[in-house]
């Protein structure tokens, strides 16, 4: 697909790939996109209007949480924000002690393993939570926490979550074309983005499946 | 999803004529503005009407401005605080509409305790203010005014704005999209500063969102490492917003030599109600006074000073129809100037001098840290201004200084040379304790330390 001429919204930043960074200009109708599915997963995840949740990221993701806080919004789902990092641990712990958090989304290792350095008892806390959508490491740490949480990866440019319990990313297929070639999964734009993506290879070691008639990626 | 401007051509220096109003007629949208939000206030925020009747009052007392300022109570952090607590209500009793209706949560910084909650919610339910100097595109809560401040700092359509900030007072590229700048997205993280400098080079933006003391730390070290012409990276930049704390001069110093001496813009919060800025005559943060009420008070005794001069600043939302802080002492010292700006705007400024909770009294003479900064920056082994006051209780017999120093040092000679030069400029007796600088910082966030501690 040829990629459209007018103004970008954003400029963002891939950070994976053989010759990252990728400097990506970002349309407004492609986060638009991006959103929507954002919103239909959040939706599967059973996130709720007018209950809050913790969404996780940092500024240099904002070419993947844009779409999710633009999601939350039109879902109008009341949502903090706070960094990745452990030293924005206190920001995280403050949300997640105040507020009757309905989900936590983007959560990362260094956030949980701080989390106790501020009083939190992550066993406890994340037993109740109704939603728990886990960066790798955290995911796993949960898991062995006898949570049952989504996991989310980057896939290039665009997001993978994973069911709890279940197998394969599920991912924007309307989007998105992904194709296996000698064990990687390379990277193609259905659809007119700013920047486009031709068999982009971003090192993804993995492979399609189908679930109930649906394409998800699992990783090898 | 918020759509460009397309206005925004001309090149006239204001983006908006409240900027300009004549100072009578501003006062007089501002009292307009104020008894709107104390009666919306007063009826649904918990906190302030809890306040408000221990101090026998009800807004139907308060029939002007005069009145607010003679008769309104003060609300405090510790206020916040203890209503969150007690009452376990996450947004300290504060919160003017039904926690469902709010759209996106931020927190303060977290430097004095644990962050609080700052809410924000699209559009203008219930409160209702009208325009002059409002915009509908977001909550004018929501660093409302800064779009002025970016227009008149030289932000234009089409121009590149390096987003390389903290996400944790939201989506702050936002007021720069308004104005058709193009936000580039990178992480406020070391890692991602020889990104950024390549990307300057490459888009060659025209404002840098935000530079900290950190920042300028981790540039020198990338100049020194890989021989980057910083001159070259900083040419595009009409703009480069410092935050954090207040800019020493050595700092200063380098980003002179790096071209953008003169395009160095302070950015405050306005006590937790917006987000302040520098205009080009570089005289003090504009406070928006369509936006907030601003007032300047003696920390110690609470009068209200009327005068230009310092004192600690207290603020009262006009817009904000989620957080209702009302007459909020924000615990900010500033130098206050209420006088037309050079710029041309009426609107009040101020120069952030630190917290209230750092000043040290020696007999009757005031000192707080930025009065000792310049002098510590001035010794090489010092230079990156790395320092605490030690502050047991405000009345002190002399300056006890916990200085930081870098590198190798002779530490009686550099203890005699501080001592020297601090007795000398103030006349005061003081007191330094000499330790590697990296012990200090590791006492802070990643944002900032503390300028004083007890111990």
């Amino acid at each position: 697909m040829a990629a459209t001429n007018t103004k970008p919204w954003a400029v963002g930043l891939l950070r994976s790939g053989p010759e990252a960074p990728y400097v990506i200009p970002l349309g407004e109708e492609e986060l638009d996109r991006d959103a929507q599915w954002a919103m239909r997963q959040f939706e599967r995840m059973g996130i709720q209007p007018g209950k809050p949740a913790l969404l996780i990221g940092s500024g240099g993701d904002y070419h993947l949480l844009w779409p999710c806080e633009d999601a939350l919004t039109r879902m109008k789902v009341p949502f903090g924000q706070a960094e990745v990092l452990a030293a924005d641990a206190a920001r995280s712990a403050m949300f997640l002690r105040r507020l009757q958090l309905q989900a936590v989304l983007g959560i990362t290792l260094d956030i949980l393993d701080a989390l106790p350095m501020h009083g939190l008892d992550v066993s406890r806390l994340f037993a109740n939570m109704p939603v728990i959508c886990a960066a790798p490491g955290a995911w796993e740490k949960l898991r062995s926490l006898g949570c049952a949480p989504w996991q989310e990866i980057r896939l290039g440019p665009l997001y993978g979550f994973q069911p709890p319990d279940e197998e394969g990313y599920l991912y924007n297929q309307d989007e998105w074309l992904l194709e296996e070639n000698e064990g990687r999964l390379l990277v193609t734009n259905r659809r007119p983005r700013m920047f486009d993506f031709k068999r982009m290879n971003f090192g993804i070691t993995g492979r399609l499946i189908e679930v109930d008639g649906e394409k998800r990626v699992l990783l090898t | 999803m918020m759509k460009r401007q397309a206005f925004l051509r001309s090149e006239t220096r204001y983006l908006e004529a409240v900027e300009t109003m004549p100072r009578a007629q501003l006062l007089v949208l501002q009292e307009q503005r104020l008894l709107k939000m104390l009666s919306y206030a007063y009826e649904r925020a918990p906190l302030v009407r809890r306040l408000w009747n221990a101090s026998g009052i009800t807004p139907a007392d308060i029939g002007s401005r005069a009145d607010f300022i003679a008769r309104a109570p003060f609300l405090t952090k510790e206020d916040i605080r203890r209503q969150r607590d007690e009452e376990k209500d996450a947004h300290a009793g504060l919160l003017c509409l039904d926690p469902s209706e709010v759209n996106w949560l931020v927190s303060t910084t977290g430097t004095t305790g644990e962050p609080t909650i700052l809410s924000h919610h699209w559009g203008n339910t219930g409160l209702d203010q009208q325009a002059p100097g409002l915009n509908g595109q977001w909550p004018p809560s929501y660093a409302g005014s800064s779009p002025r401040d970016y227009w008149e700092m030289g932000v234009r359509e089409g121009d590149y704005f390096l987003n390389f900030g903290f996400r944790i007072r939201g989506s702050t590229f936002r007021p720069a999209q308004y104005l058709g700048a193009i936000p580039i997205f990178l992480s406020y993280a070391p890692g991602d500063l020889l990104l950024a400098m390549k990307l300057s080079l490459q888009y060659r933006p025209t404002m840098w969102w935000v530079m900290t003391p950190p920042t300028v730390r981790a540039l020198l070290a990338l100049e020194r490492d890989h021989k980057i012409d910083m001159h070259d990276v900083f040419s595009s930049y009409k703009a480069v917003i410092f935050a954090g704390e207040p800019l020493g001069p050595q700092m200063r110093t380098h980003l002179e030599r790096w071209g953008v001496g003169d395009r160095i813009f302070n950015m405050s919060a306005l006590g937790d109600i917006a987000l302040a800025q520098d205009c080009r005559a570089h005289d003090g943060c504009h406070a928006w006074e369509d936006v907030a009420l601003v007032e300047l008070i003696d920390p110690e005794t609470g009068a209200v000073i009327e005068k230009d001069g310092r004192g600690e600043l207290v603020v009262t939302t006009l817009v904000n129809n989620a957080d209702a802080l009302i007459r909020f002492r924000t615990g900010d010292y500033v130098d206050m100037k209420w006088g037309t700006c050079a710029c041309g705007r009426t609107h009040a400024r101020f120069q952030p001098l630190g917290r209230t909770g750092d000043e040290i009294l020696i007999g009757d003479r005031s000192v707080l840290p930025i009065d000792v900064w310049l002098l510590i920056e001035q010794q090489p082994e010092c230079a990156d201004g790395i320092f605490q006051m030690i502050r047991p209780q405000r009345e002190m017999q002399y300056l006890h200084i916990r200085v930081g120093y870098a590198g190798q040092s002779n530490l009686a000679d550099l203890q005699a040379r501080l001592t020297t030069s601090i007795q000398a400029a103030l006349g005061l007796p003081v007191n330094i304790e000499l330790v590697p600088q990296e012990r200090i910082l590791a006492t802070g966030g990643h944002l900032k330390f503390s300028r004083t501690v007890k111990e």
